[in-house]
């Protein structure tokens, strides 16, 4: 495992050699936050008989009870099911935040880390102790600013991490021009591209570190619009190959309560558009603000990795949505729908079983009267390779001052088809809620406790359960004083 | 050129937009032909703007100034009152009594006490903006000190949707929103609201996966986050391409191609490099070409000649 702690190291010094003395604006202020879950997993184990024991031909057989099983011919007949045996997960995330002002105008430093114990190899990332997420000296002034250290940097090409520097400059305040790079950091990772977790995961993983290097430039016209081109390409340090090239635009139109959002992400190497949508959402109409948004996505996969060169293809999907927001009570009512159409594969037998479409609804209703609410949401997801129909149900009360503390009781209900899998699952249960501020000590308080029965249909050999599940956090806010 | 195409309609279709959409309304009372009645101050005509008489405190009273545009004295006026526009926010100026109606109200280099105009979002981030003291910060519920929500420009379903707006005014999420805000959600420790993923989303995530509503690796690794929860619960491919799993389509083999193109997405969540390349590989196996009838391999071939030779020799 790859622990980085040179940049935060760096960060820390600055910050001792800056914070000891009285200058009026120092300051610092952020938050420490502890995440411990608990929640009980049943993993799946693959069987197998002699393909001599199992009646009739082909690929795909039933046993006596009624199992698909895969079979091949002289082997064995296989399958995959719950092995009943359940098991206790327990992460533990802990989480520090700062932003610090030394007192210097402009100059401040920013960090952002996370530690995760508990539950090695059961859940994601848990291998992964130490997390620096970002740690960087920033300079800012009305025309300008640096920053240098570990950054994210978002645009229309994503979420991006890297450890360098970046400079934007908006001196003609309706325009701005932003350059920056840096060693690549992969997506979601926050750690180099060659590093153990990455390198762990994939046999053709990459063996060298990338350096990443981009420009965007965005403009404001007043009130009215804006927008921004971003170019960005990643290349590998021996500089043999990329490992990403891409460019994106994003314009944005308010005008007269209308909305007008448009994006679209370009991949070099395969000729794609990744992603492009339009999206227009209208002022209030009777109260309801409509939206309509045209949206055309083909995944996009870095150049060490062979995926697009097996041509995935992308879909195009509409969708509408109203939202209605009453003033008069504390209501507000949501829904919508999409309905999406995959591009022609070219690939499998013309009278093939997957489906090249799908559709989703969506619903939610929340009411809030005298410190009670009730927030119900629905979700149906329909397309190839699995189906999801479901919601939740919340009955809860506020606590004290504002909306941070409060008690509920969540009822949950899923319907899950897995459509390249045998079967169907239901799983429905409930859980208790709550979170308390307690101001004076600036501390938040948060935990759950809930369980789920998990009922697996057409799967003989799955046999039901109860999983148990329940959250404990605590966040607390420091602030010594400071300004910008 | 279709790709060109794409954008410059893109760009089209935003500007018509913007240009048929109607234009807001002006703050257009002559303060300055009145500044003689001011002798008061503001509150002369805006009583009780600070003791927070809310049906008073913005609007002037239409008979106050029918008292002198009686259409004898002077012109007759038809005034009846403003009606503030929604702004979504919570401002009350009672709350703010040591500012001044300049500090927000002043025109810059304007000169005496009626050169005043609307006050704008930038005169209230001076103080509440990012990286300004108690407000906006690290509070609790910081948006609700200002706005009611949605905040101005935050459409219908923003939490899930402002990707495009993120991008294309970063500066103005900046005023009031610090970078950890982002990562709130984007790398968080739990799951915020169940806006982005609904509750028990673990439980819940299968079908979404194929359909990529979002793009699942923006914040989650696909060889990292999806294989590593997937291989500890055995329903990720461990090398053996023998079936077992992909069960529930006849003569899966035939048919997964139209399902990896569709979804690729979502088998890299199991499957790696090599499991494919067994078949897919002009080296060895079976030999099945994987590229579509739009494949350009001069143009992977300039950017990354070592993903071609993991499968063809002359790399």
């Amino acid at each position: 495992m790859n622990v980085h702690r040179r940049p935060f190291l760096s960060l820390i010094a600055c910050a001792l050699l800056l914070l000891p003395g009285a200058v009026v604006g120092q300051g610092i202020r952020g938050d420490v936050t502890l995440n411990w879950g608990w929640l009980q997993l049943r993993p799946f184990v693959r069987d197998s008989v002699l393909e001599d024991g199992v009646s009739g031909s082909g690929l795909q057989r039933q046993l006596a009870d009624g199992t698909t099983v895969t079979c091949i011919d002289g082997d064995f007949c296989r399958w995959y099911e719950g092995n009943g045996i359940r098991q206790d997960i327990t992460p533990f995330t802990q989480d520090l935040r700062f932003a610090g002002w030394t007192g210097v105008q402009g100059l401040s430093f920013h960090g952002q880390m996370r530690t995760r114990l508990g539950s090695d190899d059961l859940w994601p990332r848990t291998d992964q102790k130490f997390d620096l997420m970002s740690g960087y000296l920033s300079f800012n002034r009305a025309a300008y600013q640096i920053k240098a250290g570990r950054m994210y940097r978002a645009s229309g090409l994503g979420y991006y991490n890297f450890d360098g520097a970046s400079v934007v400059w908006r001196g003609l305040g309706w325009l701005w021009l932003e350059g920056y790079g840096g060693w690549s950091l992969a997506r979601g990772v926050n750690a180099p591209r060659n590093g153990d977790l990455v390198t762990e995961s994939d046999l053709l993983a990459t063996d060298r570190r990338g350096l990443l290097f981009g420009g965007a430039v965005g403009f404001r016209g007043g009130k009215v619009f804006s927008g921004s081109a971003t170019y960005q390409r990643e290349i590998r340090t021996d500089r043999l190959a990329l490992y990403t090239e891409r460019a994106a635009v994003d314009l944005r139109a308010l005008v007269g309560g209308w909305a007008f959002d448009g994006a679209a992400a370009y991949d070099f190497a395969y000729d794609q558009v990744n992603d492009a949508r339009l999206r227009i959402t209208t002022p209030a109409l009777a109260g309801i603000r409509f939206a309509a948004q045209g949206r055309h996505y083909t995944p996009f996969f870095d150049y060490w990795t062979i995926w697009s060169a097996f041509s995935p293809v992308g879909f195009n999907e509409g969708r509408l949505s109203a939202t209605w927001t009453s003033r008069a009570i504390p209501l507000l009512v949501e829904a919508g729908g999409a309905y999406r159409e995959y591009e022609d594969t070219n690939a499998g037998p013309a009278n093939t079983t997957v489906k090249n479409d799908g559709w989703r609804g969506f619903g939610r209703v929340y009411w809030s009267p005298n410190r009670w609410y009730v927030d119900g949401r629905y979700r149906a997801e329909n397309g190839f390779g699995g189906a999801r129909y479901g919601g939740d149900l919340i009955l809860g009360r506020y606590v004290g001052k504002g909306s941070v503390s409060y008690v509920a009781l969540r009822g949950s209900a899923t319907e899950t088809l897995s459509e390249f899998r045998v079967g169907e699952r239901y799983v429905t249960g409930g859980a208790v809620e709550g979170a308390y501020d307690i101001s004076e000590a600036n501390l938040t308080l948060d935990a759950s406790l809930g369980f789920y029965r998990i009922e697996d249909k057409n799967r003989s050999l799955s046999q039901d359960w109860t999983e148990g599940r329940a959250t404990v956090g605590l966040r607390w806010r420091f602030n010594t004083g400071g300004t910008r | 050129m279709r790709r060109l195409a794409y954008m410059g309609a893109l760009v089209f279709t935003i500007g018509a937009g913007a240009l048929f959409a109607a234009s807001r309304g002006a703050f257009d009372f002559p303060h300055e032909k009145h500044a003689a009645l001011a002798s008061d101050g503001c509150e002369t005509c805006h009583t009780g703007i600070y003791s927070g008489d809310e049906a008073q405190n913005v609007s002037v009273d239409p008979a106050l100034c029918a008292g002198c545009h009686n259409g004898q004295a002077f012109v007759a006026v038809d005034w009846q009152g403003y009606t503030p526009r929604e702004s979504g926010l919570k401002f009350e100026h009672a709350a703010h009594p040591k500012l001044g109606c300049k500090t927000c109200h002043g025109v810059p280099d304007g000169e005496g006490d009626m050169a005043v105009q609307a006050a704008s979002g930038e005169t209230c981030l001076v103080c509440h903006g990012n990286g300004a003291t108690d407000h906006f910060e690290v509070g609790v519920n910081p948006c609700e000190t200002c706005h009611y929500d949605p905040a101005p420009g935050h459409t219908p379903g923003w939490k899930t949707q402002h990707a495009t707006a993120a991008a294309a005014q970063l500066p103005n999420c900046t005023s009031c929103h610090k970078e950890t805000f982002c990562v709130d959600c984007h790398d968080g420790p739990v799951n915020p609201d169940f806006e982005y993923h609904p509750a028990n989303f673990v439980m819940r995530h299968g079908a979404e996966s194929w359909a990529s509503p979002m793009e699942c690796s923006e914040c989650h690794s696909r060889e990292v986050f999806c294989r590593d929860c997937h291989s500890n619960q055995g329903v990720a491919q461990d090398g053996r391409t023998s079936g077992g799993y992909h069960d529930g389509v006849a003569n899966w083999l035939q048919q997964h191609g139209v399902a990896a193109r569709q979804g690729m997405d979502s088998c890299v969540g199991c499957h790696q490099q090599t499991e494919c390349m067994a078949c897919h590989s002009a080296k060895s196996g079976w030999r099945i070409n994987p590229h579509g009838p739009d494949f350009d391999p001069s143009r992977a071939e300039d950017r990354s000649t070592q993903a071609c030779a993991y499968c063809h020799t002359g790399f």
